[in-house]
């Protein structure tokens, strides 16, 4: 069944938003995320941008400064929302996956 | 050596797997793309080697903008990060190149680049595709109701006729398009959204291609047909191509100006209109003042009333001669189209107004129906061309009534009635051959044998 958009986040999502906690310049996310995830996870920068974009159009994050092409983000109450709910859908998850496996998944 | 090459390239627009792959292997050639367009492709020269390309869409991007947009130069300084560097835009195409051996995509989020894509398509494919679609549905429904109002002038005309195939061969195409974009979006997005995969654009575009030529050909079929001269259509493709030139060459002029994008866009559409008037305005002078003689030539003019008129020699199948011992001095025309349905040939012979001429005259049309079912289809809209009119209780009378056919030798005849008189104007069927034939006196058994034994088959 598709999506309904942000309804759940992607991986790529779900770290932009992360990075955002503070204050950041969007270029930088680059970066962030890849040292976050020890190079486990890396966003491209078409993918950053265009999301950048519909968070800002969606209100999940706020744009702080603008020094020529630079811009800075935050992360909003809103999208503070999305990013705890996409946590507590992947502790649920790790927990059925624990139910099920028991002792062999840790 | 020629450091820039032109290629003839056809891609659908979002279709960027080929393109990244073309691309790739231009580059291995020693050819990188330095200005995509809608048909010929601009290569710059460069080493031979391997690079990766990566075709990205900005939807907000337009072909009218003077340079990139602020947010296309924020995306490309993102993309510079990582290496890639920016090779051509084209409206809302970005493509890029990177020299290293596994870059970091650019693309890393399967559910943002189907909707990118689709945001992108709905700003530049999908509406000229739909446009396409509704201009090839309107004027099938016109070619219908042509045909049900005017069925012996539409199968008989070859720039009406075989228009229609001609349309349904651009639409089929455009159809297969849109049904194959969208159907590669609900995939796309499905398979994005469960598995974080993009699903590969695979688009063969050979059979429409063929189709589209098919289609030119019978457009160019249709022309000729219509008696319309191989120099009278260079001149219209010659002229549409300096209209679609110029109007180019004043677009990218006013980008380089740094016009506005909404600026360029109304001027590029208002001069489009305005050249294009232009050009039909000055079609229909032509005609109106020097006349079409549908490729005859006059024999000769004379002066009537202080008006010039023309006086044709062409061959008639039937002469006021061969059925009465008459002299008098007529100009005898002959004109028509003809299909491989029907035939539809329109002969006067009128006198020439000059003294001591008093010779009748007499006009017929003869209509040949090469294809059996559509006789019926001919023969009503003959009949429908006159109508009763009804006011109240009042009746005025414009229409065919059935007389006897054995006169004619035919299958049915039919004798015009106008208000309260019956006109020398008969309607004739024998087996595949309609005669519509206006007398100008009234007509003895005998003229009317002899009519029939040299129309009728």
């Amino acid at each position: 069944m598709p999506r309904e958009k942000f309804r759940t986040l992607t991986e790529q999502m779900f770290y932009i938003l992360l990075c955002l906690k503070e204050e950041c310049y969007g270029m930088d996310i680059l970066d962030k995320i890849p040292a976050m995830t020890g190079k486990r996870v890396s966003v491209g920068s078409g993918t950053l941008y265009n999301l950048l974009e519909q968070f800002l159009e969606a209100d999940m994050i706020l744009e702080t400064k603008v020094e020529g092409r630079k811009r800075s983000y935050i992360l909003t109450e809103k999208g503070r929302e999305m990013l705890d709910k996409e946590y507590a859908r992947i502790k649920a998850q790790a927990q059925d996956y624990r139910a099920i496996f028991g002792e062999e998944a840790t | 050596m020629k450091d820039i090459k032109y290629r003839f390239e056809q891609f659908a627009f979002y279709d960027h797997d080929a393109i990244k792959e073309r691309l790739e292997a231009m580059a291995l050639q020693g050819w990188l793309i330095e200005k995509p367009g809608n048909f010929i492709w601009r290569y710059r020269r460069i080493e031979p080697k391997k690079l990766h390309v990566a075709v990205t869409y900005f939807p907000n991007a337009s072909e009218f903008d003077p340079g990139p947009t602020e947010g296309q130069q924020m995306m490309e300084q993102f993309a510079k990060k990582d290496g890639w560097k920016i090779a051509a835009r084209w409206g809302q195409m970005q493509i890029f190149y990177n020299e290293a051996e596994e870059p970091t995509p650019i693309e890393t989020d399967a559910v943002t680049q189907v909707e990118t894509i689709h945001r992108a398509m709905r700003k530049n494919m999908l509406p000229t595709h739909f446009i396409l679609l509704a201009l090839c549905i309107y004027q099938l429904c016109f070619s219908v109701v042509d045909f049900i109002y005017d069925s012996v002038d539409f199968l008989s005309a070859p720039a009406s006729l075989y228009m229609v195939p001609s349309w349904i061969l651009i639409l089929i195409p455009i159809i297969i398009e849109i049904c194959f974009y969208f159907s590669w979006y609900k995939k796309a997005k499905t398979i994005a959204e469960e598995r974080d995969e993009f699903l590969s654009i695979k688009r063969n575009h050979a059979g429409s291609y063929i189709l589209l030529l098919l289609s030119l050909l019978i457009i160019i079929i249709a022309f000729v047909s219509s008696g319309i001269t191989f120099a009278a259509m260079l001149i219209w493709i010659v002229v549409m191509g300096v209209i679609i030139f110029t109007v180019n060459m004043l677009k990218n002029r006013m980008k380089r100006k740094g016009v506005s994008r909404n600026l360029n866009r109304f001027m590029s559409i208002g001069i489009t209109f305005i050249l294009t008037l232009i050009f039909i305005y000055g079609v229909v002078f032509i005609i109106i003042r020097y006349g079409t003689n549908y490729g005859r030539t006059p024999v000769g003019t004379y002066e009537h009333y202080g008006t010039t008129l023309k006086i044709y020699d062409d061959p008639l199948p039937l002469e006021i001669e061969d059925i009465m011992d008459i002299d008098g001095q007529w100009s005898k025309e002959a004109r028509g189209n003809e299909t491989i349905f029907v035939s539809d040939m329109r002969y006067n012979q009128r006198s020439i107004f000059i003294e001591e001429n008093e010779g009748p005259d007499l006009s017929y049309r003869i209509i040949d129906v090469k294809v059996p079912f559509l006789y019926d289809f001919c023969k009503e809209s003959l009949l429908n061309e006159y109508q009763d009119e009804v006011y109240d209780d009042y009746i005025f009378y414009n229409s065919y009534f059935t007389v006897d056919a054995s006169d004619w030798n035919a299958g049915e005849v039919y004798q015009l009635r106008w208000s309260d008189s019956i006109l020398n104007t008969y309607l004739v069927c024998w087996e595949n051959r309609i005669v519509e034939i206006k007398f100008y006196w009234e007509p003895t058994k005998e003229q009317i044998a002899k009519v029939a034994e040299i129309l009728g088959k």
